[in-house]
C-alpha cells in the first residue's frame, strides 16, 4: 500500500516521533505556534517542515540546559513574522479535506444502512437521510473550534465547517417542511433505488483518485524542499 | 527614543547572507555570530523567519545534518543569486554608509 503514502505522511510521522523527546513545555508550545500558523499561514507541507524544525530548534535548546522560548522569543511575533503561504493551495487543501471528510461521513453512514438492512442487493434512499450528514458536520463545526479555541486569536476561527452546516441544516429544513409527513415534503418523491454495493464501489473510488491526486500535489511540494536528513 | 531594531530589520538579511556566506552554518550559529558582531537583541526565531523568506526567494539553499548534540540541524548555503544579492547589497550599504556618515559629519562641523 505504499502508493497510499506521501511525504507528509512521512514527515508527520517523523514529527512526532521526534516530539516525544522534547518537553512537556516544549511540546505545548510547538502545538500552540503549529495551530496558530495552520490557521492562515502556511500550507501543509510547509507547516510539517515548520513543526520539524522546530522540534530540532526545542531538542537542542534542550540539550543546553534552555527552552525554546528563550530561542524564539514571543511566540505570536515569531508566528506573525513568517511568510505566508500560497493562499490558492491552501484553499485547495482546506477543500480536499472538507471533501474527504464528507466522504468518509458518506461510506460510513453507508455502510451502516446497508449493514442494517441486512445487506439487501437493492437499498432504498430518501432524503430524511440527510439527518446523518447534518450530525457529521455538526460534529466537525464542534471540533474544529473546540480545536481553534486554544490560538491566541479566536477572530481567527474559520467558520467554514458551520457556513456547510448551516447550509445543510437549510436544505434539511426546506426539504423536511412538513409536519404531518414523517419524511418531509419531497421525503417519498426523493426516495430512490441502486445495487447495495454500487454507492460503496463510487464512494471508495472517488476516495482512491482524490488520495492519489493530493500525493501528486504533496510530491510537487515535496520536490521543492529540503526536507530528509 | 530612536527605534534601532528598524534600522537593523532592513540590514539584517545582508548581515545574514554575509555571515552564511563565510561557512555553511545553522540559525542558532549565525544568532551568535550575528550577537558577537554586536545584534545584541537577535535570538534564532527573530532570524527563522528572515530565513524562511530568503530560502524561498532561492537565495540560500538548506539540508539537515546530524549534530554532535544529538538532533539533526538545518545548515545554511548561498545559492548562486544569494551570492548576487549579497554583492548588490555590499554596494548599496557601502553607498548609503558614506552618504549617511557624511551628512552626519557635516552637522558636527
Amino acid at each position: 500500500m505504499r502508493w497510499l503514502h506521501n511525504e507528509l505522511d512521512i514527515l508527520c510521522k517523523e514529527n512526532k516521533l521526534r516530539k516525544a523527546y522534547v518537553s512537556q513545555e516544549g511540546q505545548d508550545s510547538i502545538t500552540h505556534m503549529i495551530e496558530y500558523v495552520g490557521e492562515l499561514k502556511l500550507n501543509l507541507f510547509e507547516l510539517a517542515i515548520l513543526e520539524k524544525d522546530l522540534i530540532g530548534m526545542a531538542l537542542e535548546a534542550e540539550h543546553s540546559g534552555q527552552s525554546l522560548a528563550s530561542r524564539i522569543g514571543d511566540e505570536k511575533e515569531f508566528c506573525d513574522n513568517l511568510p505566508h503561504g500560497n493562499r490558492k493551495a491552501q484553499m485547495g487543501e482546506m477543500l480536499f479535506f472538507h471533501l474527504k471528510n464528507a466522504l468518509g461521513a458518506g461510506a460510513i453512514i453507508y455502510a451502516m444502512l446497508y449493514c442494517f438492512n441486512g445487506f439487501q442487493a437493492k437499498m432504498e434512499f430518501s432524503v430524511s437521510y440527510l439527518v446523518f450528514v447534518l450530525c457529521w458536520w455538526l460534529f466537525c463545526s464542534v471540533s474544529e473550534v473546540v480545536i481553534n479555541s486554544v490560538c491566541w486569536d479566536k477572530k481567527r476561527r474559520s467558520h467554514l465547517s458551520f457556513a456547510v452546516f448551516a447550509i445543510i441544516l437549510a436544505i434539511w429544513l426546506l426539504l423536511s417542511w412538513n409536519t404531518s409527513n414523517p419524511y418531509g415534503v419531497l421525503g417519498e418523491t426523493c426516495t430512490f433505488y441502486t445495487y447495495g454495493f454500487l454507492p460503496m464501489t463510487i464512494l471508495a473510488l472517488i476516495w482512491v483518485t482524490m488520495r492519489l491526486l493530493f500525493n501528486a500535489y504533496i510530491h510537487k511540494q515535496a520536490k521543492g524542499c529540503n526536507w530528509q536528513n | 527614543m530612536y527605534d534601532q531594531a528598524q534600522l537593523m530589520r532592513g540590514t539584517l538579511e545582508g548581515c545574514i547572507l554575509k555571515v552564511i556566506s563565510l561557512e555553511t552554518t545553522y540559525g542558532y550559529e549565525i544568532a551568535a555570530k550575528l550577537q558577537q558582531y554586536g545584534f545584541s537583541e537577535i535570538k534564532e526565531g527573530t532570524l527563522y523567519p528572515l530565513l524562511v523568506r530568503l530560502e524561498k526567494k532561492q537565495m540560500i539553499t538548506s539540508t539537515f545534518c546530524p549534530s554532535p548534540l544529538g538532533p539533526s540541524r538545518k545548515y545554511y548555503s548561498l545559492t548562486l543569486e544569494g551570492k548576487q544579492l549579497l554583492k548588490e547589497f555590499e554596494v548599496c550599504w557601502k553607498e548609503i554608509a558614506k552618504v549617511v556618515n557624511t551628512i552626519l559629519e557635516e552637522e558636527t562641523k
